[in-house]
């Protein structure tokens, strides 16, 4: 990788504001020196191109980042709350005098995945909410994978009710996976309500799932 | 410290003098009071889900002791009297399940100490008697078990202990467990919950499974006593509670907590037995008193605050059952114990009456092992 490719987005960022910045300085200074009325307009008309890159470039940029961040908060926000209520009713212990094989519904993570790759949160100030995703994410891939496995298991040969009943307890009990997983999904919603609690965020927060 | 020391080793000789009882207090009985003042203290219910003397309290006091010991008694109350009065009979057809060698007899709640002492008799007869160790919430209710208990008995009064403590409480459980084994090492255990105690607990089959988690070995069993039916209709809701109504000392009984804890003038009339069909395990039984004066009334706790108790709000003052078969079952199944023996006495109601009766079961801990199959969330 050569030098340019070395170097962050923020340099480049910098590098063109500071040349913007100093071409304006430049126009400004030349407004000062022109004698003649007519060589007024060309610093002028320069320097006020200047300006709308400076601001125009930079905002535009900014207002699209925005955006893209609220699509992806409202994307989790709406993810949050089917998860919410998977955690609460969807994951009923088995009925312990008649226990059957059951396909598990599984959690949702595809909200996460777009959030993590879409680069939104990858300005700085989203190191807590970025980290939490990735933990959540593992957990719930972890989860879901072990469904699955459960899943082969119990249907595929013909298992006894205690066995039933013992993966059933395995996951619901205290401090098991799906304890684990309510308690980073209580966290994910902590965050989102607390440093993103954006209108639109703290709406869908609120919806039933 | 050392003084000290020898005053607890002189109990043993105090106790030859047959005055005296040692009792171990095993938490802050305050603490009950502010239980039961918040009971109380529970907000309006018509219905008899709100204001409540919680199990344990009715007779935690003399007052209640007396009027209990009085209601097993009373010849309108039979289903205590032909209770007590079958149990050796029924105890028999059991004893013989038992572990063999010598015996400690742990009595959870012992009632009037009848049944402790048929008990007692039948361990003491074929010199298998260990340690008695009765525990209570209520000290007067240990010292009117034990006197019961023991009569006629050689049971050395140094080993007898009773214990002052409310078992419903899973911190509680632990301790009288760790003091049950430091007594009697890795000897058997008989523990046992007679005269249906347990019904009266809202959580019964939690407060089963707590105990045989907490205190249940392989080497211990378990002596559990429940009041069952075979119907489970309306009509025999309605017969089950009018057992209880018919019975006037029974009533005096219940109403005595009241009368301990309120400053409430009590009138009979407003005292109500509510029977209700629970799912398909049991009959359930509330014993109600009623605010039917048509005004609002205060009711003065012991810690001297008022609460409103408006009119046709109600005091839930015992919560009892009756099993059907099929919800014993289940509630052992979920307590993990396995029935050892079990015997099943007939009621004394009319042949076109519901049938109702009790049972009386020797329970041993579930063999607790783990199916082999491969578990995803281990």
């Amino acid at each position: 990788m050569g030098l340019l490719g070395r170097l962050s987005r923020q340099f480049f960022a910098a590098a063109t504001i500071a040349c913007l910045l100093a071409a304006l300085g430049i126009c400004v200074w030349w407004l000062t020196v022109a004698r003649g009325r007519d060589d007024h307009f060309e610093p002028a008309a320069s320097g006020l191109a200047l300006v709308a890159a400076i601001t125009g470039v930079y905002a535009e940029r900014r207002a699209a980042a925005r955006e893209r961040r609220a699509q992806a908060l409202y994307a989790l926000a709406d993810e949050l709350v089917k998860n919410t209520e998977l955690l609460g009713t969807g994951f009923a212990p088995l009925d312990r005098f008649a226990p059957r094989a059951r396909v598990y519904p599984r959690l949702m993570q595809s909200a996460t995945d777009a959030a993590l790759v879409s680069g939104v949160f990858s300005e700085p100030g989203h190191g807590e909410l970025v980290a939490l995703l990735h933990r959540w994410r593992d957990a719930v891939h972890d989860f879901n994978r072990r469904l699955d496995l459960t899943e082969l298991r119990t249907y595929v040969s013909r298992v006894p009710p205690e066995e039933l009943l013992a993966i059933d307890e395995a996951m619901h009990r205290p401090g098991g996976q799906l304890d684990g997983l309510r308690r980073l999904r209580s966290s994910v919603e902590e965050l989102l309500r607390g440093r993103y609690a954006e209108p639109g965020v703290a709406v869908r927060l609120q919806q039933p799932g | 410290m050392a003084e000290r020391d020898q005053a607890v080793h002189r109990i043993p000789e105090v106790l030859r003098d047959a005055g005296w009882t040692v009792c171990l207090v095993g938490e802050e009985q305050s603490g009950k009071l502010a239980q039961v003042t918040a009971g109380l203290r529970r907000g309006p219910d018509p219905s008899g889900s709100g204001k409540l003397i919680t199990s344990g309290f009715s007779y935690w006091g003399l007052e209640s002791t007396v009027a209990w010991a009085h209601a097993c008694n009373d010849l309108y109350y039979p289903v205590m009297r032909e209770s007590i009065a079958s149990f050796s009979r029924r105890w028999r057809g059991l004893s013989e399940r038992l572990p063999d060698g010598p015996l400690h007899y742990v009595s959870l709640g012992p009632g009037t100490g009848q049944k402790d002492q048929a008990l007692l008799r039948s361990l003491d007869s074929r010199g298998r008697c260990g340690c008695y160790i009765p525990v209570d919430v209520s000290a007067e209710m240990l010292r009117l078990a034990q006197r019961e208990a023991l009569q006629h008995l050689h049971v050395p009064a140094a080993d007898v202990l009773p214990v002052q403590l409310d078992f419903s409480m899973p911190a509680n459980l632990d301790r009288l467990g760790t003091l049950i084994r430091r007594t009697v090492g890795s000897e058997p255990v008989v523990y046992s919950l007679l005269g249906n105690t347990l019904a009266n607990f809202d959580s019964d089959t939690q407060l089963l499974a707590l105990l045989a988690e907490k205190l249940l070995r392989p080497q211990d069993r378990f002596l559990l006593e429940v009041a069952s039916t075979a119907g489970q209709d309306e009509a025999a809701a309605r017969a089950a509670a009018q057992e209880y109504e018919n019975s006037p000392r029974f009533r005096e009984f219940v109403t005595s907590a009241l009368l301990q804890y309120t400053d409430l003038q009590i009138d009979m009339n407003s005292l109500t037995c509510e029977g209700l069909v629970e799912d398909d395990r049991a009959l359930k039984i509330k014993v109600i008193y009623r605010n039917r004066t048509g005004s609002e009334l205060q009711l003065t706790l012991p810690d001297r605050s008022t609460v409103r108790f408006p009119d046709q709000d109600t005091i839930r003052l015992l919560l009892s059952r009756k099993y059907t078969r099929t919800g014993l079952e289940k509630m052992l199944v979920d307590a993990r114990v396995t029935t050892v023996g079990e015997t099943h006495e007939a009621g004394h109601t009319a042949f076109d009456g519901p049938a109702f009766g009790m049972t009386l079961l020797l329970l041993a801990p579930g063999d607790g092992t783990r199916p082999a199959g491969p578990n995803p969330f281990d």
